[in-house]
């Protein structure tokens, strides 16, 4: 087996199975790979991008592989001879379902999204990727609109654009004009009966996995298999996201600098979802036209006062931040787009955030105290100085930027890389597991942290919540 | 008394308006030529000089609904020109979309009279349902330079894909039956895609292993 520590994308394709792996990708394809993905790809070739035959599907792929194997260290070796089988069997599997597009894609952009775990060259095609999935061809989109709507596109809009959409990985997104008002919009369509499909790979990935032995708690994977699941079929819910679109709205009205669209209610369904287009570019594509770090560091602030408000005002946690939530419009306001998975806190949890933030303030006893909680850790637990080691070191790294009032540089690697390996350790050891909370709060945490660090941009994290803290205690 | 021909049109009218009422009530089985003669205000016997069976009357409403969503793709894949994979998508959408109303029993008249596993020739109902659909795919194969592909094998295959699609949606429940529309995509594009490959060249009888000890063949000897 190779390292468990920081593979290279090379060393975690070697481990695929051999019909999987296929030709490795040569530094020298890669500009062609870059190239190409900034593009759709012909409506010919779509069924290149369903299976695990993509780059991206072999990347999300391998690295569940590296994953899941983390999870069986300390079983013996020949148990661990059969995981391997058995995770080879499950592997070639997956690759055969052909419907694995939305879980397969959704993997490979959230591995994509995490700098240091990929090489640079290949975060930069997948962070193309995450909005150059395939697409519905034209008579696929009209037939959707047509049954959610009631009426083909051309019909129901005064121009509809059905050949040039803005691809995500579980929908896609036209560029359309509102007969009468002529007002510009976007409209999400997804992909037909994806729900269903995640729920079915989902429970097909389950069986697969179902003979696996990994360490002392099998039922560990079952929980990440859970968490994944929910996450993916939260952004199948469009009605579920336009009601999350008009409560960040309403309570990010107050700055003036970030904008949420506005949702179109007479053309917006469970399926379909109808917004206000907002005109501006991808992160990829602000870093391409060479920003000065004064511009860097303003949208960084935008990003964690929009984040900071919507946790302290409307308890709401986007749990899968990513650059395609984000659009830098061409009018200097920050477009916060994508609502499609937000956990909202309940009064209990409201309550542990809180007490989260003053232990980092406190004392080591009170965040000792704090994580006993949250990690819902019996006595014997709480005396292993390793696990609360881990645990204070991860602690430590999400509240680190937040502890002064000084601009924290997020364009600094080595925090975001020290960050990723303390969370991959705490996964494999499973330390998280009992506050479902925690997890979501991690990924939310490390997803704005990553949308930072790419950014490179300086920001005042402690200043910005400690000021969004106070408004809304005093509001 | 003399039949005139609208008198003839107006009574088989009336008999498809009521097999339509009828048929979505209380489904294909459980609705009698009986109850279709009154519904129809017809003695019980007219029915037959019209329709050979009840089986044959639904046939023949799915036959007109199919015909009204040909003209419907037809007009989509002339104002919306696509790839072969898009515009044969428009003649299934549109297929299924015209059979809305009999969604209810369309598993009955499937199974009654388009059945893959039945005995003997299809009913002259059953048989314009085929004829006029396979014409359309084999149109648009054709204006996609696909047409020497689609010889009887390659036809009939399709066809057995075609009825799978229609019964996968007779039974789909999902919103907006939109499982089925995804079927639908992975059908014309699981179709379409080896029509674009070259021909497997078959190999002849001579050249393979023979067991028959160099015997002539009835292929080289032809």
């Amino acid at each position: 087996m190779t390292t468990m520590r920081q593979p290279t994308i090379a060393d975690v394709l070697a481990e695929l199975p051999e019909e999987l792996q296929g030709d490795a990708p040569q530094p020298a394809d890669l500009a062609a790979i870059v190239a190409s993905a900034g593009r759709m790809p012909p409506i010919g070739r779509f069924s290149r991008f369903w299976t695990l035959g993509t780059l991206q599907g072999k990347i999300a792929a391998a690295y569940a592989m590296w994953w899941i194997r983390g999870m069986w260290q300390g079983v013996d070796e020949r148990q661990r001879h059969l995981n391997e089988a058995h995770l080879r069997n499950a592997i070639r599997l997956l690759g055969t379902m052909s419907t694995l597009r939305g879980a397969v894609m959704k993997v490979g952009q959230i591995l994509a999204h995490w700098p240091g775990v990929t090489p640079d060259e290949f975060a930069s095609v997948l962070g193309r990727l995450h909005f150059e999935a395939p697409p519905m061809h034209a008579s696929l989109i009209r037939e959707q609109i047509r049954a959610e709507l009631g009426a083909a596109p051309e019909e129901l809009f005064a121009e509809f654009d059905v050949h040039h959409p803005a691809a995500a990985s579980l929908g896609q997104v036209h560029r359309a004009r509102l007969k009468g008002s002529g007002r510009e919009v976007a409209v999400k369509v997804q992909y037909p009966g994806i729900a269903r499909t995640i729920r079915d790979d989902i429970a097909n990935l389950r069986l697969l996995l179902l003979p696996l032995r990994c360490g002392s708690d099998g039922a560990s994977l079952v929980d990440q298999l859970d968490d994944i699941e929910r996450m993916l079929l939260a952004e199948t819910d469009y009605v579920a996201e336009a009601a999350n679109l008009r409560a960040a709205r309403e309570t990010l009205a107050g700055l003036d600098d970030v904008v949420v669209p506005e949702v179109i209610a007479e053309c917006s369904t469970a399926r379909v979802l109808t917004m206000e287009w907002l005109d501006g570019i991808h992160l990829p594509a602000l870093l391409a036209s060479g920003p000065t770090q004064a511009t860097r560091d303003r949208w960084g602030e935008l990003i964690a006062r929009a984040g900071f408000r919507l946790g302290y005002r409307a308890h709401m946690l986007p749990a899968d931040l990513h650059p395609g939530n984000f659009l830098f419009c061409r009018d200097g306001r920050l477009g916060y787009i994508d609502f499609g998975c937000v956990r909202h806190y309940s009064a209990d949890e409201v309550e542990y955030m809180s007490d989260a933030e003053r232990a980092a303030e406190a004392s080591p006893d009170a965040v000792r105290t704090l994580i006993a909680r949250g990690s819902g850790l019996t006595a014997a637990q709480l005396a292993d100085p390793e696990r609360m080691a881990l645990l204070t070191a991860w602690f430590d790294w999400i509240c680190e930027p937040t502890r002064g009032q000084e601009p924290f540089d997020f364009g600094r690697p080595e925090y975001f890389a020290r960050g990723m390996e303390l969370w991959r350790e705490v996964i494999r050891r499973r330390y998280i597991r009992t506050q479902p909370i925690n997890n979501w709060v991690a990924k939310s945490f490390i997803g704005l942290r990553a949308m930072l660090t790419g950014l490179g941009a300086r920001v005042p994290l402690g200043a910005i919540m400690r000021e969004e803290s106070t408004v809304t205690a005093a509001g | 008394m003399r039949i005139t021909a609208q008198a003839k049109q107006d009574t088989a009218n009336a008999i498809r308006a009521a097999a339509r009422k009828l048929f979505r009530e209380k489904g294909l089985e459980k609705t009698s030529t009986r109850d279709l003669a009154t519904a129809a205000g017809i003695a019980a016997g007219t029915l037959f000089n019209y329709f050979a069976s009840k089986e044959a009357l639904a046939l023949a409403l799915v036959a007109d609904a199919l015909d009204e969503g040909r003209a419907e793709a037809q007009t989509e894949s002339d104002r919306h020109p696509g790839s072969p994979e898009e515009d044969l998508f428009v003649l299934l959408a549109a297929a299924v979309r015209s059979l809305k109303s009999m969604h209810g029993y369309l598993g009955e008249v499937l199974e009654a009279g388009l059945s893959p596993l039945a005995h003997g020739a299809l009913l002259p109902e059953a048989q314009r349902i085929r004829e006029g659909h396979l014409q359309d795919v084999m149109a648009v194969l054709a204006r996609h330079g696909l047409g020497g592909a689609a010889n009887a094998a390659v036809m009939h295959l399709y066809w057995a894909l075609f009825l799978s699609v229609l019964a996968y949606w007779s039974a789909d429940r999902s919103p907006t039956h939109e499982e089925t529309r995804a079927l639908i995509d992975q059908t014309v594009r699981m179709f379409v895609a080896p029509l674009r490959q070259p021909p497997v060249p078959t190999v002849p009888h001579s050249s393979r292993p023979s067991s028959t000890g160099g015997r002539a063949t009835r292929e080289n000897q032809s």
